[in-house]
């Protein structure tokens, strides 16, 4: 199939469906039971794909990576541009020590666990670069939980208060987490330094991830003095992702960590950011179906090791989820009680992970990076899954008010 | 005799609040936890907007006291007090506060002068 005409055809099928995924459903509907997850648009893909019926060949999916890169630098500058510090210090300092602490403890203990297990056994032959970095990887996707999955089931089951509260704010800020690994992964096992040109040690590809970021951002802060109308706004964003995304392309870097520190550096540096913010989110559902269509044409589910690995990682997962929180809690001082269950509504894992996959397989094409991106949207997928009654199951432990 | 409800939607005030009740002489009050209308029914979710949404519904509990007060002159205070504490009525976000006349009331304590 012709790249543009596919692309047109997937934009076409995220402006139509987009508006009807994740919306909170009301007891009793249709809708309730047979509620748009996210599921069936990686399974449209894996059905058009090049390893189901071949709608969408490998040529089409090679020519429409730009346009995969254009969606991740602009998830990254959606994260980014939310970050207002004049926004983020409302929420009490607990909240973002409970959050980082267990994103980071969570990661800290898949990482080790993933490289220990590699070192001696790998599902495919794979290089020791490859193992490194699968294992790093997978380590950054267990840190984050899903914001859509509190937010989505949260408010039938809570009795309301502060516990679902941080159940929200912790999957909000615990992405930071995970780009910061992706950051560190893209960095120190960088795959182009053949291809770019350049022989740069990986503190040095660290720098130039930020570097390149806010090199973009300060640009288009100049550029952005002039913007003050929603037409110009769209073009204004879109230049961003395309310049982000493209500087991330060429340097092989992650396009999710540039556009984060591009959106927070103008967020931070300009007032009417809101402007921008507004135009990002609007195609914020209709780029999440593409991204999951084109994700599940990616994926070449008739490789087994992607599901052996998709069953270890789960389990491995929330095996350190619960020890994260555990810490996180025990390092935290909260001003209120946090029930035993309540680390269960953060093992959902949501769209972030699915553009870390995204992100992670544009770049590393070898064998346990295929398995890896496998792992990521399966796992993805069980755990959406199971995100109701791990929510419920979460909230409704709380213990009643003395 | 009257019933005094306020809808407090900065949580993290509720014990200046209770603490300058107290001061002004109403001793007794119950404290419910309560949700808005508009957090029930929104029904869009965010994918990766997370932190907006939570801004957006930045105060999506609220706590509503209700007290019992046998003196006018105590409510006129209580308003003004958190007036003081929350900001004034007129703006967004200091919350809503009622009262009902009551016909029979049981069980009352007498409030401490």
């Amino acid at each position: 199939m012709n790249a543009l005409v596919a692309l047109i055809l997937i934009g076409a099928l995220g402006f139509a469906m987009g508006r009807f995924l994740f919306l909170r459903p009301r007891p009793g509907t249709l809708y309730e039971r047979f509620m748009l997850s996210g599921a069936e648009f990686l399974a449209i893909g894996a059905v058009i794909g090049p390893s189901g019926l071949q709608i969408l060949d490998r040529w089409t999916l090679t020519n429409l990576e730009p346009f995969l890169i254009l969606a991740l630098s602009w998830i990254g500058l959606l994260l980014g541009i939310q970050l207002r510090w004049r926004h983020l210090i409302r929420f009490p300092w607990p909240y973002f020590q409970v959050s980082l602490v267990q994103g980071a403890v969570t990661l800290g203990l898949c990482f080790g666990a993933l490289a220990l297990l590699f070192f001696f056994w790998t599902p495919v032959v794979a290089a020791a670069a490859d193992r490194w970095r699968a294992a790093l990887c997978l380590g950054a996707v267990a840190a984050l939980s899903s914001s859509t999955e509190a937010a989505l089931h949260e408010p039938r089951a809570a009795k309301g208060g502060h516990v679902a509260g941080l159940l929200r704010f912790v999957p909000a800020i615990d992405p930071l987490v995970t780009l910061l690994g992706l950051g560190l992964l893209f960095s120190f096992w960088h795959s182009g330094r053949q291809a770019v040109g350049v022989e740069f040690s990986g503190f040095q590809w660290l720098l130039a991830s930020v570097g390149g970021g806010l090199l973009l951002g300060s640009l288009f802060l100049l550029l952005l003095a002039s913007v003050h109308q929603s037409d110009e706004a769209v073009l204004a964003v879109l230049g961003m992702a395309i310049f982000s995304g493209g500087l991330a392309s060429v340097f092989h870097l992650s396009p999710l960590v540039v556009g984060l520190i591009q959106g927070i550096l103008i967020s931070n540096w300009r007032r009417q950011e809101d402007l921008l913010l507004n135009m990002l989110l609007k195609l914020e559902r209709p780029l999440y179906v593409a991204l999951l269509v084109l994700a599940g044409a990616a994926w070449r589910f008739d490789e087994p090791a992607g599901y052996l690995l998709a069953v270890l990682f789960i389990a491995l997962r929330v095996g350190a989820k619960f020890l994260g929180v555990r810490t996180a809690l025990a390092v935290t001082r909260l001003p209120f009680h946090v029930p035993g269950r309540w680390w269960l509504g953060l093992v959902p894992q949501g769209a972030m992970a699915i553009a870390v996959a995204v992100s992670y397989g544009l770049i590393y094409d070898d064998p346990l990076g295929r398995a890896t991106f496998s792992a990521i949207l399966l796992s993805t997928v069980v755990l959406t899954l199971l995100g109701r009654p791990l929510v419920h199951s979460a909230l409704s432990d709380q213990e009643p008010a003395p | 005799m009257k019933l005094f409800v306020y809808v407090l939607n900065q949580q993290e005030k509720i014990d200046e609040v209770l603490s300058g009740f107290i001061e002004i002489g109403l001793t007794g009050a119950t404290i419910v936890d309560s949700v808005g209308m508009g957090r029930i029914l929104a029904k869009e979710v965010p994918i990766f907007a997370g932190f907006q949404s939570l801004l957006s519904g930045s105060r999506p509990y609220n706590k509503t006291i209700l007290s019992v007060v046998e003196d006018d002159e105590k409510i006129e205070r209580a308003l003004a007090l958190i007036e003081q504490i929350c900001g004034s009525f007129s703006e967004p976000g200091a919350g809503i506060a009622f009262t009902l006349p009551l016909d029979r009331v049981f069980g009352l304590k007498p409030e401490i002068e």
